[in-house]
């Protein structure tokens, strides 16, 4: 965030080029789900939910208007978390399905 | 659900009307960026009470037939964690949402002084982030096939 002097206001266009994105990627991922893919469902839907991550965090969080060691600092944080949750699933992932005797 | 895709946006437009010195319309967004996050709220009591009454609710009422019944018991416990700690943030950024648009009102922010409602703003678009991942993990998983 810059000093309140010099406020930077990000232009109007940009933000509903952003909002159309986030809309279209939300119909692109509800509809993949009609499609049998197998696992590529995942696959496909955890990349469309990065992809909307990166757009709220590149245009909605200031991200493209940040310096470039506040842009490092803030992906940081989104990275460590993506590794606690990778590590979370891996635990997860990696387990034998055993289906319940029941 | 796009709701709080909305919302993220309302809420960005809101702080940008509000570097612009247009406090008038900064209010109008943070109160609908809080009205998307109540709609929001709203729905997913209608999905908790809907499932109330399918009998999927683990320690509350739960009964199923069948051989998955435990492994839909497990989905239904994670479900519930994961949904609810996000509705618990989503009811948390609505009313700081809320106090902020009064903060405008009376013009405690403007052109010149805006971090507050710009890290309100942030806290609310990683709120919509969880969102964007929680839909597709809870919502999509196992629809198709």
């Amino acid at each position: 965030m810059s000093a309140p002097a010099s406020a930077h206001v990000t232009p109007l266009r940009r933000f509903l080029w952003v909002l159309a994105a986030l809309l279209a990627l939300l119909a692109l991922s509800a509809g993949s789900a009609l499609l049998k893919l197998g696992a590529f469902n995942t696959v496909l839907n955890l990349g469309i939910s990065v992809a909307k991550t990166l757009l709220v965090m590149a245009v909605f969080m200031h991200e493209t208007e940040a310096r470039k060691l506040t842009r490092l600092a803030s992906a940081l944080g989104f990275v460590w978390l993506a590794m606690l949750i990778a590590l979370t699933l891996l635990d997860f992932l990696t387990r034998l399905h055993v289906p319940a005797p029941w | 659900m796009a709701v709080l895709l909305i919302s993220s946006t309302a809420i960005a437009l809101g702080v940008r009307a509000l570097k612009l010195g247009q406090r008038r319309a900064a209010m109008a967004l943070l109160t609908l960026t809080a009205a998307l996050g109540l709609t929001f709220l709203v729905m997913h009591g209608f999905e908790y009470y809907r499932e109330y009454g399918e009998h999927l609710v683990p320690g509350l009422d739960f009964s199923q037939p069948g051989a998955t019944a435990a492994a839909v018991e497990l989905f239904f416990c994670l479900y519930y964690f994961i949904t609810g700690f996000h509705s618990l943030h989503v009811l948390i950024g609505v009313v700081i949402i809320l106090v902020l648009a009064r903060q405008v009102a009376r013009g405690a922010y403007g052109a010149q002084r805006f971090t507050t409602p710009e890290l309100t703003a942030l806290y609310w678009h990683l709120v919509d982030i969880v969102w964007i991942f929680v839909y597709p993990a809870l919502y999509l998983i196992g629809r198709s096939g």
